[in-house]
């Protein structure tokens, strides 16, 4: 009876070859030798045809390709293999095989053996028919002949050491769910016809395996049709129809269920990639039995393709039930790429899954028909058009409003002459103002009451825009305020103010106080106060800065002991607002005069009139003068009679100009209308 | 001599700027943009000789641990020159933000305490005289004919309230057309007084044909 070891060593397969060979000289300890098999007899097998792994059988090296294939193979194979070592030792100890042959041969061949022995073997009439795992029977529908290979090349269990049952428990669970209807009656164990199994444990150090169909033995090959026959694919079993269509079946979920742009080395388990010599083909991926429905798709057919286990497949191979586990390849792979990708979202990555997306980037087909002809006919019209030449540019037509040419000039010699008239004859035009119980009389009254020494702060804003109007304002104010030997502190928030008050000041100075007013001593001017509304703020709040400099001599107001009391508002006894529009005025009464409490009389342009009405109402303002009529009211107050008053009296009759053309032009439209509707 | 021509220059420009009743003449362009031109170097000029030197740069140089402080604006100053370059615009946002904060401050604050507050407390006044009664009416007409409402649905009281209203805001509407056209004449006046000016400039000083 062989021994384990001898069944890793091959001793067995010795049993199979003449007995001249079985003491041969490499083993010399080997055991007597034992009865030859009747085929053996029968078949003349010739030394140059036996393949080296069978000539040799002592010289196979048992325990280093086992290592060695322990060593790549996972630890779970390693231990099927010793499971199945046991399975084996003890099924040959209670084998009563007259030749020693392997189960497999024999259960393959009992009317073989019964033919040699007469009586088949006990165990051999116990067992169950040999027959393939139900679960591999659609698998393998042509099994041919398995070469003896060492069992420790066996690294799964075989149907000899586990049950079925212990068989799918190794499997993966869509594997095991394949085979769920054939496990119900028990298989025969078979390890020889597990041929899918075998690539798997092929390791670079296991032992020649005879791949070649001419190394087989012929009276190996003489048994092959015999073994094939209860092995092929039969129409009888129902299962075997119905397996490739589960299969199929399968094979559509693993399409749909694998990403179509992920690499296929992905699937790839990392020892079966680095497991050296197996070079894997896209061909060779698919299990035999997934192969079948394959093959109506366009793949490979089946009887096409080399049998898995065969002859001459090569060793190292992937499985392929494991190669069935890649994804296949989808052949419309490309139209993936030119599909968006998706950048966020649990869909990140993948490209074309969405098919909205598709959808809108591809083009839109118009949806309404290509333009008729009409439509032609109208772009070619206007086509025409645009390329037409431009038509001679048509002078235009004269104005025929001549009146309107003639009503201008008369309109412009009666001003000319309203304001020159006055000039040239004063006394004609010598108004009659109104002087009682206005704003200027109470104005007056102010600075009159001022004391000699007085300080007294003139702000100049007004630009040389308002100057015609304002300059007479000044002019008299500045006069009189000279009359009254006061000082005179000007300063401007405006850039143009402090020029204008510089000449107001000087020409005042030189034609009515000339010898009695010096600049430093009776007046100042301080020139140009940036900053707005801010600048006014803080001047109301921290007064004039030491450090302030005058606009004439850019001098620090320290170096002017006789304004050294301009810092603090409580030292200024009039503040005299010269305000061009309303705008200054406004931010003086709202910044200052709230804060400095001081007293604030102005003299603005008619334009501001209303808003200096409004702030007298409220005796905000102390009083004030208007325009060209306030100067010459003033001027009449103070005994100045002047240029104001001529001002005041030539502004008059233009307005009197203005008013009658006013009223002759709506009487003459009057009339016109009154004519046109007549006719 | 100085006076003359500057008489002459007077002359000539003001004329240039009468030139635009005959129409939009060239004349009228040249002397726009001598005003221009003018104005803005004028002010250029006063901003630096009336401001950054007497303000800020001849007390930094003259003495500048106590002027320390005048660094500050002197940064804000400098912050705002890189609004002239678009992709440094932001930085200048400070100065800018510096200024409109406090400037608005200001003006609100201002605005309050110098002219809305006095200005509702001057219509609070006894109603023993017809210009109080009308300074009470036009002034709550005029605020009356602001008020952008929309009507109630009718009841007991709210349809005589609302005709009231209503009668109150057209006649406010009138006391508002009242005052622009004080204002309009206001500046039609001052105008005039301008163009007074400047005939008489013209004829005193330049061609000297009246006294």
């Amino acid at each position: 009876m062989p021994s384990a070891q001898e069944l890793e060593s091959g001793d067995w397969i010795t049993q199979l070859r003449p007995p001249k060979h079985v003491a041969s000289e490499a083993n010399p300890s080997a055991e007597p030798p034992r009865a030859t098999a009747p085929h053996a007899d029968a078949v003349e097998i010739a030394e140059e045809d036996l393949p080296d792994w069978l000539r040799t059988p002592p010289a196979l090296p048992t325990q280093e390709p086992a290592a060695g294939v322990a060593g790549e193979a996972p630890s779970w194979m390693a231990d099927l293999r010793a499971e199945q070592e046991r399975v084996q030792a003890a099924a040959q100890a209670v084998s009563h095989a007259p030749r020693e042959l392997p189960d497999w041969l024999i259960a393959k061949h009992p009317a073989d053996t019964q033919q040699d022995t007469g009586a088949p073997a006990p165990a051999e009439r116990a067992a169950p028919p040999p027959q393939e795992p139900d679960l591999l029977e659609p698998v393998s529908p042509a099994p041919v002949m398995q070469p003896p290979v060492p069992t420790e090349c066996y690294a799964i269990p075989t149907a000899e050491s586990a049950t079925p049952a212990e068989s799918r428990t190794e499997l993966p669970n869509w594997l095991k769910d394949a085979s769920a209807p054939a496990t119900t009656e028990p298989a025969a164990p078979k390890s020889q016809e597990l041929g899918w199994l075998k690539p798997v444990t092929v390791a670079p150090e296991a032992p020649p395996v005879p791949t070649v169909e001419a190394e087989i033995p012929d009276w190996l090959r003489a048994l092959k049709p015999e073994i094939e026959k209860p092995a092929a694919p039969t129409d009888a079993v129902p299962a075997s129809e119905a397996e490739p269509q589960r299969g199929e079946e399968l094979l559509e979920s693993l399409e749909v269920a694998a990403f179509p742009i992920l690499p296929r080395d992905v699937e790839k388990p990392a020892w079966l990639t680095e497991t050296p010599g197996t070079e894997i083909s896209e061909e060779e991926y698919l299990p035999d039995w997934l192969r079948t429905p394959i093959a109506g798709k366009g793949a490979p057919a089946e009887a096409e393709l080399p049998a898995a286990g065969t002859p001459g497949s090569e060793a190292g191979e992937v499985p392929d039930w494991i190669a069935a586990l890649k994804p296949v390849k989808r052949p419309d792979i490309a139209t993936f790429e030119s599909e968006p990708l998706e950048m966020s979202g649990p869909l990140a990555g993948l490209r074309g899954v969405l098919p909205l997306a598709t959808a809108v980037t591809e083009p839109h087909t118009p949806s309404k028909p290509p333009a008729p002809t009409p439509f032609k006919e109208t772009a070619h019209l206007f086509d025409s058009i645009l390329t037409a030449p431009a038509p001679a540019p048509v002078a235009p037509a004269a104005r025929t409003q001549p009146r309107i040419w003639t009503m201008r000039p008369l309109i412009y010699a009666l001003m000319l002459l309203a304001i020159l008239i006055p000039f040239a004859i004063p006394d004609i035009a010598n108004p009659s103002l109104r002087i009682v119980g206005t704003p200027a009389e109470n104005f007056y009254e102010t600075i009159q009451a001022l004391r000699p020494n007085s300080l007294v702060v003139l702000a100049f804003d007004y630009d040389p825009g308002s100057a015609g109007e304002m300059d007479l304002q000044a002019n008299v104010l500045v006069r009189h305020l000279m009359s009254k030997r006061v000082k005179i502190a000007a300063v401007s928030t405006l850039e143009t103010g402090p020029q204008i008050a510089q000449r107001v000041l000087e020409n005042a100075t030189r034609r009515h106080g000339a010898g009695q007013y010096t600049y430093g001593v009776n007046y100042l001017n301080l020139g140009y106060l940036p900053g707005q509304e801010a600048g006014l703020a803080q001047l109301a709040t921290a007064g004039f800065a030491p450090t302030a400099r005058d606009y004439e001599k850019n001098q620090t107001l320290d170096k002017y002991p006789e304004f050294a009391n301009v810092r603090n508002w409580r030292n200024v006894d009039l503040l005299i607002e010269l305000a061009g529009s309303a705008e200054p005025l406004q931010k003086w009464m709202e910044q200052v005069q709230p804060r400095a409490g001081v007293k604030i009389v102005a003299g603005v342009s008619a334009t501001a009139e209303p808003r200096a009405r409004a702030y007298r109402s409220t005796r905000q303002l102390g009083s004030f003068i208007s325009g060209v009529v306030g100067a010459a009211q003033y001027e009449v107050l103070s005994n100045q009679r002047g240029l104001a008053v001529i001002s005041a009296g030539a502004q008059n009759t233009a307005l009197m100009v203005l008013l009658g053309v006013i009223v002759v032009g709506n009487l003459a439209l009057w009339v016109s209308r009154g004519r046109g509707k007549t006719k | 001599m100085t006076d003359l021509l500057g008489v002459w220059v007077g002359a000539m420009l003001t004329l240039l700027v009468f030139s635009y009743l005959l129409g939009d003449t060239p004349l009228f362009r040249i002397a726009q943009a001598i005003f221009v031109g003018v104005a803005i170097g004028y002010a250029a000029t006063a901003a630096i000789f009336l401001v950054l030197l007497p303000m800020l740069f001849d007390p930094l140089i003259e003495n500048p641990i106590n002027n320390g402080y005048l660094v500050v604006p002197l940064a804000l100053g400098v912050l705002l020159l890189t609004k002239l370059r678009a992709s440094w615009a932001p930085i200048g946002n400070s100065s800018i933000a510096f200024l409109f904060s406090i400037g608005s401050a200001l003006a609100l604050g201002g605005a309050l305490d110098g002219t809305l507050l006095p200005q509702l407390s001057a219509t609070i006044v006894p109603l023993d005289s017809l210009e109080n009664v009308l300074l009470v009416f036009g002034t709550i007409g005029a605020l009356l004919s602001f008020r952008f409402v929309q009507p109630q649905p009718p009841g007991a009281g709210t349809r005589t309230l609302q005709a009231v209203g209503r009668a109150w805001s057209r006649v406010g509407r009138w006391f508002v057309l009242i005052a622009f056209g004080a204002i309009f004449a206001s500046t039609a006046i001052s105008r005039v007084s301008i163009l007074v000016s400047r005939v008489y400039f013209l004829a005193h000083d330049w061609l000297q044909v009246v006294k």
